[in-house]
């Protein structure tokens, strides 16, 4: 009697551990799968942000700050406000040596693409600045895909 | 030690490089908060948090101004702190690029 009611008893703890731990790892492996997929689209708003502060700069140093008028105003605001948000995205996603490596051509970008006579009324076009502007925009696409792949996997992701 | 806050003390919205073309540019804040207590030998805290972003002629007038104005590169990161939080960092990151690059242009102080 005893003993049946023992194997009962250990039976339902059985099942109960069981079914628990399915539901941990079940848990566990969707989270894991979430985080991987937010840290995709966060390498995917980089990259798209950056290529915006790319073709807002074509529209910006290609013309003087009198030839744009009230144009002239809404690009600065849209360049510094991609510009943040750029900064933003990679606070949150990276962190030690890969962030710096992104932080320096951040950096780089935002002193070609809202450096020099940037918010001058006076500011006159920059063209030959462009090119600069789109080579770090590349070389900072590249840094985050590569600080992407290096980002540690979560396991049973 | 003196805390200084852009948004809270200066513009939520910073602008351009110069004064003469308006309000909240980067050489009237290194002009009125900045060069005033470093004049002082005073430590200041600057805190980068909470303004609608930086233009980088901002920041380079304002930060790596002060060297070109003359004060030496050891006195500023001897006097000046910064403090920044989240995509503020980057900032932060930038300010001290631009003092450590910026040529001295006056040797008074």
């Amino acid at each position: 009697m005893w003993q049946s009611f023992s194997t009962v008893v250990l039976a339902g703890i059985g099942a109960f551990i069981a079914n628990f731990a399915a539901k941990f790892i079940e848990s566990w492996v969707r989270r894991s799968q979430q985080i991987e997929t937010q840290r995709d689209a966060d390498l995917h708003e980089i990259v798209a942000t950056v290529k915006l502060i790319g073709e807002l700069s074509e529209k910006f140093w290609t013309k003087s700050a009198a030839e744009l008028g009230t144009e002239d105003l809404i690009l600065q605001s849209h360049l510094k406000a991609e510009q943040h948000h750029l900064a933003e995205v990679i606070a949150e996603i990276f962190s030690g040596t890969d962030k710096w490596d992104c932080d320096i051509q951040v950096h780089k970008l935002a002193t070609v693409a809202t450096g020099g006579n940037f918010g001058e009324p006076d500011r006159e076009a920059e063209p030959g600045r462009l090119a600069e502007i789109l080579i770090t925009v590349r070389a900072l696409t590249r840094e985050a895909k590569k600080g992407r792949r290096r980002l540690k996997r979560r396991l049973m992701a | 030690m003196k805390t200084i806050s852009i948004a809270d003390d200066f513009t939520k919205y910073p602008g351009g490089r110069y004064k003469k073309h308006g309000k909240g540019s980067g050489e009237e804040f290194r002009e009125d908060f900045l060069v005033p207590n470093l004049e002082k030998d005073e430590q200041i805290i600057v805190v980068l948090d909470g303004t609608a972003g930086y233009s980088s002629s901002f920041l380079e007038e304002a930060f790596g101004g002060l060297v070109r104005r003359g004060f030496g590169r050891d006195r500023v990161h001897q006097l000046l702190k910064i403090r920044a939080d989240g995509a503020f960092k980057t900032y932060e990151t930038m300010i001290w690029q631009f003092v450590d690059t910026s040529r001295s242009e006056n040797l008074a102080h």
